[in-house]
C-alpha cells in the first residue's frame, strides 16, 4: 500500500510539471547577424530590451564586419542560418532570395516612408527592412573652409581646384584621401557615373555592349577627379585606410575626406567639437551635376525557413511600431529613420543629409545597378591609376573587360 | 601464427590513429575531394543548387589575367624568399654553431618570430611600415624611412619578403644547427688537417653533410610561401591593386567576395597540381644530391 501511494504521489509530481511548462510561453532564441561594428553596444542594448519587454524571446547577436558576407554564407550553406540578418539591397535582393521572406503584405511595413523602398525591392516585392537613411560626399571641416575664406562651396572641379590653393596658402592640407580601402573609389566612382542619369538603363546597355565606359562623358571625370585628390592630397595616399583617413580630419590636418554618414561618429569620439558638414562631389564642370549619394541600402531580412520566423516578425514590427523600437534607431544609433513621420536625430551629417534631401539635390545608390562584386575591381584598377601603374586608358579598357566578364 | 600476430599488432595502431584519421578525412580530404566536384560547376556559394558547367571554369582561368598575374606574383615572390631565408638561415647556423657566449640568447631571438601567428605579425609590421616609419623619419629625416612601403606598386612586395624572410629564418635556422650538430667531428678535424678552410671547407664537406636538413628546410619554405595567404591579406591586402595579390588571396576573392565559388575552386585545383609538381621536382633534385658518409 505504502508503495502505492509514493507511485501515486510521483505521477501527480510528474503530471504537475508538464502542467506547469505547458502554461508558460515558449522560450525563443532569436539569433540576429549583421555588420556595422559601428552600433555594437546600441544592438547589445536593444536586444536586452527586447528581451525585458518580452521575457520569452532571448536575442543572440553577432556582430561582424571585414568578413562578414562570407560568415554568413557558410551559416546558409551549413543550415545554420540567424533568424534575422543584416544584407546590403538591390543586387543583393537576388543573391539572397532563397533566404529571404516576403514582407510585401506585412502591414507594418506601411509604415516605411515608399522613398526609400527602392533598394529592398525586387519585382515589385519587398525582401527587407530599410534599416536607415545613409549618405556619402565629401565631408568638410566647416572651420578650416571659413578660415581659407571659402565662402561658397565648389560645383565644379575648377571651384574645387581653386578652394584647394586657397586651403593650402593657408597651410591645410586640402584633401585626407583612404585609398587603402578599395571601396573608397566605390564611392566615389558612383558620383560620376550617377551624373550620367539613367542608371538602370545605363547599367543594363554597358551589359549589352552596346554602350563603352570611354563613351560616359561623366564617368570619365572620374580620372581628373582623382588627379586632383591625389596633387592636394595627404602623402602616401594608397596606405591610409578609414581609421587613418577620419582622424586625419578629426585633428584638423586635413580639410575633406570623402566618406559618408557613417564616419561621423568616430570623427566626434575623436574631437568633439568640429563643425562637419557635406560638400557634394563636382561632376566636371556642369554645377547641377554635384550632389550627394543618399540610399536606404541596409536591409534587416527575416530568414523565411526560420522556425522562429513568427517571432522574428514581432521583432520587426516592435523595432519599426514600437516606441522603443524608434528610440534605439534614431536617438541610440543616430540614424535617419525609413519610418514615416518620426524626426532624424540631431547630428550634423543627418541634418545635412535631410538638407540636401529637401533641396532635391541627391543620387540614388547607382552601384546598386553594377553587376555583383565588380567594385572589387573597380577599386583595384583605381589604386593601380593612382599608384602609376596603369594608365587612363588601359584602366578604361579593363573597366570594359571586368565588367562584361562578370554579365556573362 | 607470426602473421597473426602482426596483424593483431597493426590492428591496436589503427586503433589509435582512427580518431586522428577520421578528423582528416571529414575535415581535410573531404572537402579537398568535393572541391573538384564544384569545380565543375556555376555555383555562387550560396544557391541551393549549382549548376554542371563542365570544363569552362578552367578554359576562363588560364584566359584569366588576375590569375595569371597572381601566379606570376607568387612566383616571384617565393623565389626571392626561399632564397633569402635559407641562405640567412643557413648563415646564422653556422655563426651560431660555433661556441659563442651568449649564443643561446640569439638563437631564442631569432627563434621569437615564429611563434607569433602570421596574421598578428602582418598587424604589427603594417603599423611599423606606417605610424613606426613616420616617427624614424622625423628623427633621422632618411629618405627610405619616407616612402610608401606599402601603398608603392613597386616597394609593397619587397616589404612582404622581408618580413615573411624575417618571420621564417629562425625556424629554419634551428634545422640547420641540428644538421650541423649531426657533421662529426673527425671528419671536420680530418679535413682542417689536410688543409681545407673557409670556403673550400663549407661547400666540400659541410654543405653535402646537411643535405638533408636543406631538402627539408627548401620543401618547407617554398611549400608555405607559394600558399601564402595570411601575411599578404594583413599586411598589404594584396594591394596596391593587385600587385600584391597571391594565388591563395585572389581564390579567396573570387569565391568570397566576389562569389563565384565554382570558378574560384576550379582556381584552386590548378594551383593545387602546380604546387604538387612544384614541391616533386623540388624534392626529386635535392635527394639526388644527399651524400652518406
Amino acid at each position: 500500500m505504502k508503495k502505492f501511494t509514493m507511485v501515486l504521489f510521483c505521477l501527480m509530481l510528474l503530471t504537475s510539471m508538464f502542467l506547469i511548462c505547458e502554461g508558460a510561453p515558449k522560450k525563443v532564441t532569436l539569433r540576429l547577424m549583421q555588420f556595422k561594428p559601428e552600433i555594437t553596444d546600441q544592438v547589445h542594448n536593444m536586444a536586452k530590451q527586447y528581451n525585458k519587454e518580452n521575457p520569452n524571446v532571448t536575442m543572440e547577436v553577432e556582430i561582424l564586419q571585414a568578413d562578414y558576407e562570407a560568415v554568413l554564407r557558410t551559416k546558409l550553406n551549413a543550415r545554420n542560418a540567424p533568424d534575422i540578418f543584416m544584407t546590403n539591397g538591390y543586387f543583393y535582393n537576388q543573391v539572397y532570395l532563397d533566404y529571404s521572406y516576403d514582407l510585401t503584405n506585412e502591414s507594418f511595413m506601411k509604415q516605411i516612408d515608399p522613398n526609400t523602398l527602392e533598394a529592398a525591392t525586387l519585382d515589385g516585392k519587398i525582401y527587407g527592412f530599410p534599416f536607415l537613411v545613409e549618405s556619402y560626399a565629401f565631408i568638410y571641416n566647416k572651420e578650416l573652409f571659413t578660415k581659407a575664406g571659402i565662402t561658397e562651396l565648389p560645383k565644379t572641379l575648377t571651384q574645387l581646384e581653386a578652394a584647394c590653393r586657397k586651403l593650402q596658402a593657408k597651410g591645410i592640407i586640402p584633401f585626407g584621401n583612404g585609398y587603402r580601402e578599395g571601396w573608397v573609389f566605390k564611392h566615389i566612382f558612383s558620383h560620376l557615373m550617377a551624373g550620367d542619369g539613367n542608371f538602370r538603363e545605363t547599367a543594363e546597355k554597358l551589359n549589352s555592349g552596346e554602350l563603352k565606359f570611354g563613351d560616359l562623358p561623366s564617368a570619365m571625370k572620374i580620372f581628373d577627379l582623382l588627379d586632383l585628390t591625389l596633387k592636394y592630397g595627404n602623402p602616401r595616399p594608397l596606405e591610409t585606410d578609414f581609421t587613418q583617413q577620419i582622424t586625419l580630419l578629426a585633428t584638423g590636418e586635413v580639410a575633406m575626406i570623402h566618406q559618408g554618414s557613417w564616419a561621423e561618429e568616430g570623427i566626434r569620439k575623436i574631437n568633439p567639437q568640429i563643425q562637419i558638414g557635406y560638400l557634394p562631389v563636382p561632376v566636371g564642370e556642369d554645377p547641377d551635376k554635384a550632389r550627394v549619394m543618399v540610399d536606404a541600402n541596409i536591409l534587416y531580412r527575416l530568414n523565411k525557413d526560420s522556425k522562429n520566423l513568427n517571432e522574428a516578425k514581432k521583432w520587426l514590427e516592435w523595432l519599426i511600431a514600437s516606441d522603443s523600437g524608434r528610440e534605439f534607431i534614431v536617438n541610440e544609433c543616430k540614424f535617419i529613420p525609413t519610418i514615416k513621420g518620426i524626426n532624424p536625430p540631431d547630428v550634423q551629417l543627418a541634418n545635412e543629409t535631410i538638407d540636401y534631401m529637401f533641396k532635391n539635390l541627391t543620387y540614388p545608390w547607382v552601384q546598386g545597378y553594377w553587376p555583383a562584386s565588380w567594385e572589387t575591381h573597380l577599386g583595384n584598377l583605381l589604386q593601380d591609376y593612382c599608384g602609376g601603374a596603369r594608365t587612363r586608358q588601359q584602366v578604361i579598357e579593363e573597366f570594359n573587360r571586368t565588367w562584361l566578364a562578370l554579365v556573362n | 601464427m607470426r602473421r597473426k600476430i602482426a596483424i593483431h599488432n597493426n590492428f591496436h595502431l589503427i586503433l589509435f590513429a582512427l580518431p586522428a584519421l577520421l578528423l582528416i578525412i571529414t575535415m581535410s580530404e573531404l572537402p579537398f575531394l568535393l572541391n573538384f566536384f564544384y569545380s565543375f560547376t556555376k555555383w555562387s556559394g550560396l544557391a541551393k543548387t549549382p549548376v554542371y558547367i563542365g570544363l569552362q571554369n578552367y578554359f576562363v582561368t588560364l584566359k584569366d589575367p588576375n590569375f595569371l598575374n597572381s601566379l606570376l606574383f607568387t612566383f616571384k615572390y617565393t623565389i626571392c624568399v626561399v632564397i633569402l631565408t635559407n641562405v640567412l638561415a643557413m648563415a646564422l647556423a653556422i655563426i651560431l654553431d660555433k661556441p659563442l657566449r651568449l649564443k643561446n640568447l640569439f638563437r631564442t631571438v631569432f627563434f621569437m618570430p615564429n611563434i607569433i601567428g602570421l596574421i598578428i605579425i602582418g598587424f604589427i609590421w603594417r603599423y611599423i611600415f606606417t605610424r613606426g616609419f613616420d616617427a624614424f623619419y622625423n628623427l633621422t629625416q632618411l629618405l627610405i624611412f619616407s616612402w610608401s612601403w606599402l601603398g608603392d606598386h613597386k616597394l609593397a612586395w619587397i616589404s612582404l619578403v622581408l618580413v615573411a624572410v624575417w618571420q621564417s629564418v629562425g625556424y629554419m635556422m634551428v634545422i640547420y644547427i641540428a644538421g650541423l650538430q649531426t657533421i662529426p667531428q673527425d671528419v671536420l678535424e680530418s679535413a682542417a688537417l689536410e688543409g681545407v678552410t673557409g670556403l673550400r671547407m663549407f661547400f666540400s664537406i659541410i654543405l653535402p653533410l646537411i643535405m638533408p636538413s636543406v631538402t627539408i628546410c627548401f620543401f618547407l619554405t617554398m611549400a608555405n610561401n607559394l600558399k601564402v595567404f595570411d601575411l599578404v591579406y594583413a599586411l598589404t591586402g594584396g594591394g596596391p591593386g593587385t600587385s600584391t595579390t597571391s594565388i591563395s588571396v585572389n581564390i579567396y576573392r573570387e569565391s568570397f567576395q566576389a562569389s563565384r565559388y565554382g570558378y574560384g575552386t576550379a582556381q584552386a585545383v590548378l594551383f593545387f597540381l602546380i604546387i604538387l609538381a612544384l614541391t616533386l621536382i623540388q624534392l626529386r633534385i635535392f635527394k639526388q644530391r644527399e651524400v652518406e658518409l
